[in-house]
């Protein structure tokens, strides 16, 4: 079978209706990840980013005889997961990423700190340096990049309310910024 | 770095610098973050709650996407939502009670004797009254859905996160 998409994605949509469970299986595989990924570009923790994760699937189950294009299940599932981030996000008080860019804060620190006693090799102790001589803005889109796998320009910009035209070059720019101060040490 | 390159060669290596960079700061930071197997493995389970015969009542309201809906917005408004089938609307207020979830709606018109909530903790049944009023207590606080028999139709609201 070839590697996803399309009409292969049909087939399986198509199986599954008819309560193929193995088929069912091979999407929760194929889109997984993806699904996932939307979670954490949305700055989910484990526990938030899990109950999206199920509540997407268990969505799919109740709707996989009537979504329309089953060809496009991918799609379905990513929009209904960044749908279910935005509400998770709402019902927990948190700010909803809003025009200025600014109201989210950065819950967790970009690294986790070293402590004394801890083994940390010089690299690891110039990279924490160098992080925390960057702007809030590069450290804010470095988190929102540091999930693997690294998630599309498309989530980050819906993540952080940023135009997607404006996150390759600020990611660039971060990331020289943060060599320059990796040099500097 | 050559001063014979190409533009494009300089940009190819700058990009893989780039990702390198970014995988050694998720080594770093632990997030090495595949989906955990418990998620896939509940995922795979989802499809055992598929009920072929039921009537989907879906989401047409929801308070938490729509604030208007819940009055004044912010500290710990109850949040609540609406489920349309044809024929049914279920609608549900979901309140918090100390880390577990209290459900409490109405289904109209009335005619249904009981809801079954479906959540982690498994399936909690709650009593209709005569003017289809409910009300179910220690839910699991993630995906919930709730389904009633309306005389002989089989209705179901689509998962939602309670």
């Amino acid at each position: 079978m070839a590697g996803g998409g399309g009409d292969d994605d049909a087939e399986l949509v198509e199986r599954a209706r008819s309560g193929e469970q193995q088929a069912w299986d091979q999407i929760v595989t194929r889109y997984g990840s993806r699904v996932w990924a939307v979670a954490r570009a949305h700055r989910l923790s484990s526990a938030d980013a899990e109950d999206v994760f199920q509540v997407t699937f268990l969505r799919l189950v109740t709707h996989i005889d009537t979504i329309r294009d089953p060809s496009r299940v991918g799609a379905w599932l990513k929009t209904t997961a960044r749908h279910e981030c935005l509400r998770t996000l709402r019902k927990g008080g948190r700010a909803v990423p809003s025009s200025d860019g600014d109201v989210l804060e950065t819950p967790d620190p970009l690294l986790p700190p070293i402590e004394a006693g801890m083994e940390a090799d010089e690299r690891q102790v110039a990279l924490h340096a160098a992080i925390g001589r960057l702007t809030e803005q590069c450290q804010r889109l470095l988190r929102v990049l540091m999930v693997d796998p690294e998630p599309s320009y498309e989530e980050v910009g819906k993540a952080l309310d940023m135009p997607i035209g404006s996150i390759g070059p600020t990611r660039g720019r971060c990331l020289k910024h943060l060599r320059r101060e990796l040099d500097g040490i | 770095m050559s001063d014979d390159m190409t533009a494009a060669g300089v940009t190819d290596g700058d990009d893989a610098d780039d990702k390198m960079l970014l995988a050694e700061l998720c080594l770093m930071a632990g997030i090495v973050d595949p989906v955990p197997p418990d998620a896939i493995a509940a995922a795979r389970s989802a499809f055992a709650w598929r009920t072929m015969d039921a009537e989907l009542a879906e989401l047409t309201g929801d308070s938490s996407v729509n604030p208007a809906l819940a009055g004044v917005r912010g500290v710990a408004a109850p949040t609540m939502l609406t489920f349309d089938a044809p024929g049914l609307t279920v609608e549900v207020e979901v309140l918090e009670v100390a880390g577990t979830r209290r459900l409490i709606g109405q289904v109209v018109p009335p005619g249904a004797s009981a809801v079954e909530v479906r959540h982690r903790g498994g399936v909690t049944a709650a009593p209709v009254d005569e003017v289809g009023r409910f009300s179910a207590a220690d839910i699991v606080a993630g995906p919930v859905s709730l389904r009633c028999s309306v005389g002989d139709a089989l209705v179901e609201t689509d998962w939602f996160l309670a």
